[in-house]
């Protein structure tokens, strides 16, 4: 990952953290692919409650932790990665 | 015919992108395979008791070994020893990847090839060989078979090179396999994981299989040795280049694939530096990208059609040999898949399973066209090679359950996120196994309603039961959502993944 989109996507996934609650990782799609890009380690607890949010047709955010966020939650977050990460 | 010869030279002529090679030659225009130091290190390699047991306890801990520690690894002779190393192989195995088996087939949909490799049945000079590539109808029928009939969820797709073959071809494909969701008893079959055998391609063409969703990008060295190489490949084909072969890999991850796997073919020269190679081969990808290879093949040269030196090879390696490169290639990169194919016995491939592999094909025909036709015999002038085991997919899962191993259809990770250097990490602190051990009672749980004779179901049904108690004592915290799951999936639900 070039480093500018690094520090970017850094950025808004400590936010989402503090925000939501929840952890993010970045990732390109591409057909049923949903290749890694970037995002820290899964803490255990998180592990096992993902949920693959797409931002846009090339990019989405595997979210751990996403049972933690009630529908509207769900769409702020959304709203929020969309805003911050569908340039990148 | 003489128009269409004149197309393929210049398909031909126009293939290799030398400063996609250049970029990521040594400082002396060198590749990273040392053929003197990989022979010197064999030669000076001394297997010590102590050294060896220190060596078995880095690959232990999930650490790749340098090549010296492989190089000891492979001079050990002393019965005590070869026992202790295989006895750690499988201990990795059960550590990384628990008692799971991945099951994939294997679908070939071309035996056109413009290479003229002295030991392979596909080889362009061989008029003997009856050439064909598979229209969509033809792939589709094929895909019906695979998905509604057998129960497959994993392919390796084969590609010989040849314009017939070209990127187009692979995409259009791959796109194909995808779209099939053929009825079954409960919902729809369908291939959800389509890793490809392909030739190397430049960066923009591999961009091109990346998009298209594909799952592990495979392509072998065959043998690592340079001079072999050159003998075995003759200078005026593709595949003569042994640097573009070699340094297609670093193309796919700069392309974002990110999920590679490499081989050698065993029998073209001296396992020993085969396996260094290999070793070599992983540093590389580790140290210039962070991620080693996904796989290590490792198979073992077959006689081929109008093939003779695949007959006559001195390099042929025998069965103990071939058990001991497993062992080696288990231990020195702990972390990667390891596949064996059906070219291989029911005899050997059951053994390599206590040795460390991890993926294994089933019910496989290597006929173009082959799972949609009636016959069921092999055909030498179709066929790479010939296969060592035929059994279905339901025999060799009886066998695995028997055995107590569960078969795992699970195609969850690259649909996910947990691809590249996340699973890499995954698999070495022994997360990724976790994710594994739901998948694969899930998808085994699938497989047995949809798809097993009754006398699979049966056995396999105190197998499923084992995992579940496991899960529930091994991850309380998670066995409520993981049984919620596995309901649903008994129910009817298909495709439920972690």
């Amino acid at each position: 990952m070039e480093e500018k989109i690094k520090e970017k996507f850094n950025q808004v996934a400590k936010r989402v953290a503090n925000e939501f609650g929840v952890v993010i990782h970045l990732a390109e799609i591409n057909g049923k692919r949903w290749s890694y890009i970037g995002g820290d380690d899964i803490p255990e607890e998180l592990a096992f409650d993902t949920h693959c949010l797409k931002i846009s047709d090339s990019i989405g955010t595997i979210v751990y932790g996403w049972s933690n966020l009630d529908k509207k939650r769900e769409k702020d977050l959304l709203s929020y990665c969309q805003q911050e990460l569908i340039d990148l | 015919m003489k128009n269409q010869k004149l197309d393929i030279k210049k398909w031909t002529y126009d293939r290799i992108k030398k400063e996609e090679i250049n970029r990521y030659l040594q400082p002396g225009g060198k590749d990273f395979i040392e053929d003197g130091l990989i022979l010197k290190k064999l030669k000076e390699a001394k297997p010590d008791s102590g050294l060896v047991k220190d060596i078995l306890a880095k690959s232990l801990a999930i650490k790749t070994l340098s090549l010296e520690e492989t190089a000891i690894l492979l001079k050990v002779e002393d019965n005590d020893l070869l026992s202790l190393m295989a006895e750690t192989a499988f201990k990795i195995k059960k550590k990384v990847y628990d008692n799971r088996i991945v099951t994939f087939a294997p679908l070939y949909l071309g035996n056109f090839c413009v290479n003229d490799c002295l030991y392979c049945g596909f080889k362009n000079s061989n008029k003997n060989s009856k050439r064909k590539v598979l229209s969509k109808y033809e792939i589709e029928s094929d895909i019906k078979v695979l998905a509604g009939q057998i129960g497959h969820k994993r392919l390796i797709v084969v590609y010989g090179e040849h314009p017939f073959n070209d990127v187009d071809y692979i995409e259009d494909s791959i796109k194909t396999i995808y779209s099939v969701k053929e009825k079954t008893k409960n919902g729809f079959g369908q291939i959800r994981r389509v890793n490809v055998n392909a030739p190397p391609f430049e960066i923009a063409d591999l961009r091109r299989l990346h998009q298209v969703g594909i799952g592990t990008y495979q392509v072998f060295q065959e043998t690592y040795h340079h001079d072999t190489y050159r003998k075995l490949h003759p200078q005026d084909t593709i595949k003569g280049d042994y640097s573009w072969r070699l340094y297609c890999m670093h193309r796919a991850y700069q392309a974002g694939i990110d999920d590679v796997g490499i081989g050698a073919l065993f029998g073209l020269y001296d396992w020993k530096f085969e396996v260094m190679g290999l070793v070599a081969h992983a540093h590389e990808l580790e140290n210039k990208f962070g991620i080693g290879p996904h796989t290590i093949s490792f198979p073992r040269l077959e006689p081929a059609d109008n093939s003779p030196y695949a007959q006559n090879s001195k390099y042929q390696v025998s069965d103990d040999d071939f058990k001991k490169l497993i062992t080696v290639i288990r231990l020195a990169v702990p972390y990667t898949g390891l596949i064996i194919t059906a070219r291989e016995t029911a005899k050997m491939r059951r053994k390599s399973l206590q040795l460390g592999v991890t993926q294994t094909d089933a019910s496989s025909r290597i006929g173009i066209g082959g799972y949609s036709q009636a016959t069921q015999t092999q055909s030498s002038n179709r066929q790479q090679f010939l296969l060592g085991d035929t059994r279905s997919l339901d025999e060799v899962i009886r066998e695995f359950s028997e055995k107590g191993f569960i078969t795992s259809f699970c195609t969850a990770g690259y649909r996910c996120g947990r691809t590249g250097k996340c699973i890499m990490d995954l698999l070495r602190s022994g997360e990724e196994g976790k994710f594994c051990k739901l998948n694969a009672i899930l998808t085994f749980r699938e497989w047995l309603d949809d798809f097993a004779s009754t006398q699979t179901k049966q056995i396999s049904q105190k197998v499923i039961e084992q995992e579940i108690e496991q899960v529930r004592e091994r991850m309380p915290n998670i066995f409520q959502k993981f049984i919620a799951a596995y309901n649903k999936i008994k129910a009817g639900q298909r495709d439920i993944y972690f």
